[in-house]
């Protein structure tokens, strides 16, 4: 027989992953929709234009691309806010700013580094356009905050950043710029081997060498970063960003977020997409990061929006599996079985406990085969019989049982 | 175990000079015991677990974030790419990754066509760099065999003293680059773990003398 797979890095998600994941998702679109923001919803193709020119954070070599018969080459889109940008900069420009959207939707990566590794990543993301100042960075800190929350996970960690350190400390120093954006990326990977030796041979003062080397390093509690920050600082916009970097993160203290907040001041990002704060989550024991975000302005010069813009983006699985014994499946399930002259008292039945919010199950007795399997296998907790009239042999029953 | 500083370990000549490495630390001397033939070492006081994988998984298992820490040879980072931070070289295990093949008489390296190895993505690599086009030819052990048998014209691979080479009547054709065993750690382990990988990074780093300047400048968190 022919054997029938999925295409490399995608994958089935199957009853009760999907039904938990599920729940997630809800309590996070429910959360997010509390705080006022508005669902919008983009197709999974785009025009590749749209992410070229660097502006992506995902590299153009891991973007899914397609032909359309027209000719023109189309992605599967590899992340959600430059389609969001989009529709906000076209068809939302006359709406009135501030403008607080949210989506939830599958994004396509190829990773050229690891072949192996998943393509197809759900994302629960809010993008906030036209709000002033850093209320809009504390904002989006405060809902993956609240994220966290809604998923039940405590021990996380934000970690936050700005690009305009790097940034700043790498406009003083004359390089080629491809060799600039080599060294970035050395810095960004936290390649301290790499780095080091990269450095060590270029033609600059070595207060930068120093500084530069330093930068991978430069995070931690934020006492102990903001006490050695002079260290790092080269100029104006690096003092700027810092200061900051360092307001934001007193702000978050008084939201409560002390105790889980990390400064990294060597975090870069893409430097074409974030043009400020930039911050990830990380959950205890969760190899990846499950929230990242920042801020974006001015991409895609989007009208009448102060030309501010920041969001982020939760990954929906990364946050399941941190969350694992946070969300359980509905416990309030039953299965109901029903002998043929009985449907209707049944189906009355089932009915009124659905309206009062249960699960319920309604099967003719002779499609089950194997009762106690069925209960297991798709979790039954209780059991209710309506046994044919005429049958002596099964009486009208109803049983809890253990399920799982 | 989910606060443990979970540490993966490459197998074989990397796993020894750890282990003899570990031997001058205050801290994590004599938990890994290379004479039994256990894979995992845990020692709950130091809240760490060592454990011993096979080089190419060792940057799966720090990918993934199922190992904290990973020390692993540059080789086998190169050829096995992952999201990892390379934060440490811990410049033991040091050897080189060489083009070679049979001595000729006339030139130091006549034109190759075929390459074998056991590092299909560094060869291509390196070859695309010199605008060179070649055929890779994956072996997964005794390289030196396939010129000799006619497989290929030359090999690329990794050489520590080049007596193996010698035997076989093979030299170093070029040098592709230098090899050391490095430590990396998971992305999110970095952040999470920071004080106990510094310990760690620390202690392993002093104790071979030279890497002071490493073990000083990790001083955040």
């Amino acid at each position: 027989m022919q054997s029938f797979g999925v295409p490399q890095g995608m994958r089935d998600i199957l009853i009760d992953e999907s039904s938990r994941r599920t729940i997630l998702q809800q309590k996070l679109l429910n959360y997010i929709q509390s705080c006022g923001f508005s669902r919008i919803e983009t197709p999974l193709f785009e025009y590749y234009e749209l992410f070229s020119g660097g502006i992506s954070t995902v590299d153009d070599e891991s973007i899914i691309k397609t032909i359309d018969r027209d000719g023109r080459v189309a992605v599967l889109r590899p992340d959600m806010t430059i389609p969001a940008a989009r529709v906000v900069a076209t068809k939302l420009k006359e709406q009135q700013k501030p403008l607080k959207l949210f989506y939830m939707g599958n994004v396509y990566r190829a990773d050229r580094k690891d072949p192996e590794a998943r393509r197809e990543f759900c994302q629960v993301g809010a993008e906030i356009y036209g709000c002033s100042g850093k209320w809009l960075d504390l904002e989006i800190i405060g809902m993956a905050k609240g994220s966290f929350r809604e998923a039940g996970i405590s021990n996380y960690k934000i970690d936050i950043g700005h690009v305009g350190i790097t940034k700043g400390i790498f406009e003083e120093i004359t390089l080629p710029e491809e060799k600039k954006e080599y060294i970035i990326n050395l810095v960004s990977r936290k390649n301290l081997v790499e780095l080091e030796m990269e450095v060590s041979a270029l033609p600059i003062e070595s207060r930068y060498k120093e500084i530069i080397c330093k930068l991978p390093r430069f995070f931690g509690k934020p006492e102990d970063v903001f006490r050695n920050i002079n260290e790092i600082i080269t100029n104006e916009t690096v003092e700027k960003s810092v200061g900051y970097l360092r307001d934001v993160y007193e702000k978050c203290t008084d939201m409560g977020l002390s105790s889980n907040l990390i400064v990294d001041a060597g975090m870069t990002g893409n430097m074409k997409y974030y043009t400020g704060l930039i911050f990830k989550a990380y959950a205890q024991g969760i190899g990846n990061a499950v929230i990242s975000g920042g801020r974006y302005d001015n991409l895609l010069e989007i009208p009448g929006t102060n030309s501010t813009a920041a969001g982020f983006a939760i990954y929906v699985d990364s946050m399941l599996e941190a969350a694992e014994e946070n969300i359980m499946q509905q416990e309030n399930k039953l299965l109901v079985i029903f002998g043929d002259t009985r449907f209707n008292e049944a189906l009355d039945y089932s009915e009124r406990l659905r309206r009062d919010g249960a699960i319920v199950n309604l099967i003719n007795t002779d499609d089950i085969l194997d009762l106690e399997q069925y209960c297991r296998q798709y979790g039954y907790g209780k059991v209710k019989i309506f046994a044919e009239r005429d049958d002596k042999n099964v009486e009208d029953s109803y049983s809890e049982r253990q399920s799982g | 175990m989910i606060k443990m500083l979970k540490i993966a370990i490459a197998k074989g000549r990397v796993a020894e000079k750890v282990s003899e490495l570990l031997l001058d630390t205050v801290d994590y001397r004599n938990i890994i015991d290379l004479s039994s033939r256990k894979l995992i070492f845990t020692n709950k006081d130091k809240e760490v677990v060592f454990f011993l994988a096979k080089p190419s998984d060792v940057p799966v298992y720090v990918g993934s974030g199922a190992a904290d820490v990973g020390i692993v040879g540059k080789d086998i980072l190169m050829e096995v790419r992952s999201q990892t931070y390379e934060i440490l070289d811990l410049k033991i295990c040091r050897c080189r990754m060489v083009l070679a093949g049979p001595s000729e008489k006339e030139q130091a390296r006549p034109i190759v066509r075929k390459i074998a190895t056991k590092y299909p993505r560094i060869s291509t690599e390196y070859f695309n760099s010199k605008s060179e086009s070649v055929e890779i030819i994956k072996l997964d052990g005794s390289i030196e065999l396939a010129p000799l048998m006619g497989l290929s014209d030359a090999i690329v691979d990794i050489v520590e003293s080049g007596k193996t080479l010698k035997e076989n009547g093979l030299i170093v054709y070029e040098n592709i680059c230098d090899i050391t065993a490095r430590m990396i750690v998971n992305r999110v382990s970095y952040k999470m773990k920071n004080k106990s990988i510094n310990t760690f990074a620390s202690a392993i780093s002093t104790s071979f003398g030279g890497g002071g300047t490493n073990a000083q400048s990790i001083v955040m968190g």
